[in-house]
């Protein structure tokens, strides 16, 4: 919550100050020129649902220079109402309504994902080369929870309702990456007789700042009647790289990761854009703590550990018979490395009502486990050209249905987006699962 | 700045104070959670402390118990070793001086040439004479008073001056002349002031013949130059015989000064032992008789006073005792001399003799108790003129003091050990209350006896004390008789244990054990070497070695069990769980027996905080019935019970301050078992009673993100 109320702080301070600049520039221009976003240059502007695309946003015609702030937050699940989540974001109770409705919309199991981007760009057009190049910082954090019904029910139910029962924790995959990327990217559109095409890279190179990483294999817990004993049977894996993460610029661990994007249009007529972000690895070297164990445990005086208090600590400080801490997973400190859930996007944009109307259809997948290609519809409608609204809709992934609804409204300097993907999530979070939330606040000049 | 931005900066810290008031908050849910959080198992086994418990071939466990009632230590009551001393004072009396001698030869020749210096012409005459008839046959005429020079001792170089208490002149004259010498007169002088010191006549020495006499000098004072010489000397000659005259024929002369002791000196006196003194000291212990003793520790405590005015070197010998590394035990000591600023020098020095061998026979090897003592004063010579009178003294201690045997041999003597006393009984004592009637019970009264003495034992009175049953004296022919206890051997110490039994036909012995006792009054009587010394002093005890008085017994479990009360003390710690305590609210606590006790008990269980302060009695006398029986009367299986025991969130807060928990269970033999009433039933080697406490509590997970 700190971490997100900075963000919101630094984004709201920068806005004031830009804006105030603005205006301060605004005086000094005799005429007021129009800005004209409309095709070629802003028609395609909005194809994402999310402002997760870097190359999919253009210069305004006669800038050379812009200056990007953003924040992009979105959460799916697939059971979980969206106030569960917000509860764990902010701090608040788990309401036990909430949880009936997780359990009962939770068939097989639980998804969840979270994902949090914000950051500054900075973008300069060279006309003579007809390309941009782009350089940002941005601040990244990504949770992925996967994980039987079982498992969910143990941690937020307890145990009680497992009696003489075998609860299953197979599977379990927990991954909470946090991590800083600075990047440099280049984008280079193509004229053709009958087309136009647009080339984009970017190199990022992470500074890992957090990392936790729990998977199980086949893990069950049996609790036998009148809790008399609990038997523990666990395939475990736990790697985190937090410890000695003593300040925001330690270099706990490194990685690189690049992003791709290649589209072919013509030019108000339709485009079709393909985007693979995030494809990288990262590797923790500084003081990692790794546990790996497959055992038994019988327990006559202890519950499991709270998976979500999961640390580096937990089995070192966990009351329990000297004799049974040999059955604990053991524990290493080997230096670990993992690849980024990658994300690839298709869109295709289509033009309708002379412009006024923008029909995009997209694929979008991401590299997790059991994730289903997210499909979404967005339509883009510029009340003015300087003013657009978009509403969307999506299925897949980790979530269920999603509505969302865009709008953004540009001046002669300064422009901004405000968005959400996931409407219904957020507007009614103690029913629905999934939120998303994103803000872009710019200036060309 | 625009106040319109001004709104804005706002509305930014403002929501960043929100979220940092939310700092120490945490996401939170309940839960219902169902675990273990602490177990107990009351097995005879796992109760018994300083008994042990055996399974028999049936599996029915026996208690083996061994209990000492009464034992004495040998250094406490036979080895005590009193401290011993010998002391001297001792004067220079004997201070020898040292010997002085000297050879003197005077020839016929030498004679007759002091003659030609004589004025008398009768002497002269004869001098010449004797010389012209050098080589011939002639007769010697008479001489009166003829001359002989006398000669000088020069015993400077060992005293200036002494006054003798003891000494003499010893003097050899040899006449080796043809004739005669008559009417000689000997002196011996001081040549400094050629005052006398003893003269000596002697009537006549037949030529060819010598004579020997002594000059005594005790209580003369001497000097360092002394002269000896003949006042006369006279001859009758040869008369009418003829003699052969040769003038290399001599008169000798030996003088020997020797013996010479000093009451007072200036001199440089020789090397010497000024004392040299052999003492036995007997020590008085009773009746006992020692002959030797190994001291574990000990010291030779020395006090010298000296006024000796040159250094001495003691050197004190304990005849007969040997280090542990076989040397002999000498004590070297060296004294400084005393000087007119201090004329009298101190020592007090103390030496270990830790490990040290001793002799107690004495000179001859027959005595008992007798140390033998050896003390050398020496002096060695320094070359320095000192003056030393009978007067100087030297004050000599020796204290062998602080003996602690670590083994003794003699005649331990006779000793007559009356105890009253009383002594800790653990046995059964896994049953806190109520009372027990066993099946059976054979004890033994065990003596083991690790000194080689004879003795007896004799049990005058045992009485068992309960806290909660009252008390029981043992009756019986076991009470009052005298024990024989054999000695024990030695090379190695092998104690020799004897035993007698208490069982039902002697004694009362089940109904002391069967009031469950934690006390043993006792009235012991241990007598030594009641015959004397039939051992002929090989009698023998070791430091470590005592006599020790116990109980011991092999008693099958089996009885009938009246409130008799199993206790234990259990973590009961709620944080066990590895929950935040916290987040618990209320619950249900499960009590779950497994009893296999074929015995019914009724369970009580309090909870106790880190100081020990109750904080809740989470059970009270909740009736468990015990497992059923087969028709051998043996527990078929554990019979399971399960108390649940609500706890609303007030009661909750007492127990999440629990630590420990203290479970008593009060067991009764059954009376309705129709196959088994009344019987002793047999406690066998899986019979326990396991208690599991669960919980069902609401949890309010707090959850860190």
């Amino acid at each position: 919550m700190n971490k997100l109320s900075f963000l919101v702080t630094v984004l709201l301070g920068i806005s004031i100050q830009l804006s105030a600049q603005l205006k301060q520039d605004s005086l000094n221009v005799d005429t007021a020129v129009t800005l004209l976003l409309l095709p070629p240059s802003g028609l395609y502007n909005y194809t994402s649902v999310s402002l997760n695309n870097p190359f999919n946003e253009q210069l305004r015609p006669g800038a050379t220079n812009r200056f990007l702030v953003d924040f992009d937050y979105y959460a799916n699940s697939n059971s979980v109402p969206t106030s569960i989540a917000y509860a764990m974001l902010f701090k608040n109770e788990v309401k036990n309504e909430w949880k009936d409705r997780a359990a009962k919309r939770m068939q097989k199991g639980l998804k969840f994902e979270d994902f949090m981007n914000t950051g500054l760009t900075y973008k300069h057009y060279f006309k003579k080369w007809d390309g941009t190049l782009m350089v940002d910082y941005h601040h990244r954090q990504m949770r992925i929870i996967r994980g039987s019904k079982d498992a969910f029910e143990l941690l937020f139910y307890g145990n009680a309702r497992f009696e003489d029962k075998t609860a299953d924790l197979s599977n379990i995959t927990f991954v909470n990456h946090i991590y800083n990327q600075v990047a440099v990217a280049i984008e280079k559109k193509v004229i053709y007789p009958k087309y136009q095409m647009e080339y984009g890279v970017r190199g990022a190179f992470l500074q890992a700042i957090n990392d936790q990483e729990i998977r199980t294999g086949n893990t069950t817990i049996y609790t036998a009647p009148d809790g008399e004993y609990i038997d523990l049977k666990y395939d475990l894996t736990f790697n985190t790289g937090r410890e000695g993460a003593t300040n925001f610029l330690q270099v706990n661990g490194a990685g690189a990761s690049g992003d791709f994007h290649l589209a072919v249009l013509n030019n108000d007529k339709w485009r079709i854009a393909a985007d693979l972000f995030d494809v990288g690895y990262m590797h923790f070297r500084k003081t990692p703590v790794n546990y790996t164990g497959a055992k038994s445990i019988h327990f006559q005086g202890i519950v499991l550990p709270n998976l979500l208090n999961f640390s580096a600590q937990t089995f070192d400080t966990l009351k329990i018979e000297d004799t049974l801490r040999s059955y604990l997973p053991g524990k290493s400190t080997n230096q670990y490395g993992v690849f980024m859930p990658f994300t690839a996007q298709v869109v295709f944009s289509k033009p309708l009502l002379s412009n006024r109307l923008v029909l995009n259809v997209g694929l979008m997948y991401r590299y997790l486990p059991q994730y289903y290609v997210y499909g979404f519809a967005k339509i883009n409608y510029f009340i003015k050209p300087d003013m657009v609204f978009s509403a969307s809709a999506g299925a897949g992934g980790y979530s269920l249905f999603n509505l969302g609804a865009e709008f953004s409204k540009s001046w002669k300097y300064f422009d901004f987006t405000v968005g959400s993907s996931n409407l219904i999530g957020l507007m009614a979070p103690t029913h629905f699962p999934g939120a998303s939330v994103y803000l872009r606040l710019g200036t060309s000049f | 700045m625009h106040s319109t931005n001004w709104k804005l900066v706002s509305l930014a810290l403002l929501l960043t104070f929100m979220a940092a008031c939310k700092k120490n908050r945490q996401t939170s849910w309940n839960t219902d959670v169902l675990v273990p959080i602490a177990t107990a198992s009351l097995s005879i086994q796992n109760l018994v402390k300083d008994s042990s418990v055996h399974p028999q071939a049936d599996s029915s466990l026996i208690l083996d118990f061994n209990s000492t009632l009464y034992e004495f230590n040998l250094a406490d009551k036979i080895i005590n070793i009193p401290d011993t001393s010998i002391g001297q004072k001792y004067t220079l009396s004997a201070l020898a001086l040292p010997n002085i001698g000297i050879n003197y030869k005077m020839s016929l020749g030498a004679i007759a040439n002091n003659m030609l210096l004589s004025p008398d012409p009768g002497t002269h005459f004869l001098g010449l004479y004797i010389l012209a008839q050098n080589g011939n046959t002639t007769s010697i005429p008479a001489l009166n008073n003829f001359p002989f020079p006398g000669f000088q001792f020069d015993a400077s170089a060992y005293l200036d001056s002494a006054i003798l208490s003891q000494g003499v002149t010893k003097v050899w004259a040899v006449n080796g002349l043809p004739i005669p010498i008559t009417n000689i007169t000997c002196e011996l002088r001081n040549t400094n002031d050629n005052s006398l010191i003893a003269t000596k006549y002697i009537d006549s020495v037949a030529a060819r013949d010598s004579v020997y006499f002594e000059l005594p000098l005790a209580g003369i004072k001497i000097k360092n130059n002394l002269t000896f010489g003949v006042t006369s000397m006279s001859t009758p000659g040869s008369d009418t015989s003829m003699v052969l005259v040769d003038t290399t024929n001599f008169i000798a002369l030996k003088v020997f000064v020797t013996d010479l002791k000093a009451s007072e000196a200036w001199a440089r006196f020789p090397a010497q032992n000024v004392v040299d003194l052999t003492e036995e000291v007997t020590q008085e212990i009773g009746d006992r008789k020692f002959t030797y003793v190994d001291a574990r520790s000990g010291k030779i405590h020395i006090f010298i006073t000296s006024s000796v005015k040159e250094s001495l070197y003691l050197e004190y010998t304990l005849k007969g005792a040997y280090d542990k590394f076989g040397h002999p035990v000498k004590v070297f000591t060296n004294v400084p001399a005393a000087t007119i600023a201090n004329p009298t020098v101190t020592i007090d020095s103390i030496f270990d003799i830790s490990g040290t061998a001793i002799s107690l026979t004495g000179k001859d090897g027959s005595k008992f108790n007798t140390y033998t003592q050896n003390v050398i004063a020496h002096i060695d010579s320094s070359g320095i003129v000192r003056h030393i009178t009978n007067q100087d003294s030297i004050n000599i201690r020796y204290v062998i003091e602080d003996v602690a045997p670590n083994y003794i041999k003699g005649y331990a003597g006779r000793d007559t050990l009356s105890t009253i006393d009383s002594s800790a009984f653990s046995f059964l004592d896994i049953f806190k209350s109520g009372s027990i009637d066993l099946e059976k019970v054979d004890m033994k009264f065990t003596v083991e006896n690790g000194i080689g003495v004879d003795g007896q034992v004799k049990i005058n009175s045992l009485t068992a004390i309960s806290p909660n049953n009252g008390s029981r004296t043992l009756s019986g022919s076991v009470v009052g008789q005298t024990f024989t206890v054999n000695r024990a051997t030695d090379f190695p110490l092998t104690p020799a244990t004897s035993y007698f039994d208490v069982n039902s036909n002697n004694s009362n012995i089940k109904d002391l054990i069967g009031i469950l006792p934690n006390k043993l009054l006792y009235d012991v009587e241990v007598k030594t070497n009641v015959n004397g010394n039939t051992g002929q002093y090989r009698d023998f005890a070791y430091l470590e070695s005592g006599m020790k008085i116990g109980l011991s017994a092999q008693i099958p479990l089996s009885f009938i069990a009246h409130h008799l009360l199993l206790k234990d003390t259990i973590d009961f710690d709620l944080s066990n769980t590895n929950t935040d305590i916290n987040g618990i609210s209320d619950g249900i606590i499960n009590v779950i027996t497994q009893n296999k006790y074929p015995i019914d008990a009724n369970l009580t269980m309090i909870i106790y905080d880190d100081v020990w302060a109750p904080v809740d009695t989470l059970v009270i006398n909740q009736s468990i019935p015990g497992a059923d029986l087969n028709n051998n009367c043996r527990a078929v299986g554990p019979k399971r019970t399960k108390i649940p025991v609500y706890v609303d969130e007030l009661r909750m807060e007492n127990v999440k301050r629990g630590k420990h928990a203290v479970v008593v269970a009060d067991f009764n033999s059954s009376t309705n078992n129709i196959m088994c009433n009344g019987q002793y039933l047999k406690i066998y080697a899986d019979y326990k009673l396991d208690i599991t406490f669960t919980a069902q509590f609401n949890y309010k997970v707090n959850a860190k993100f």
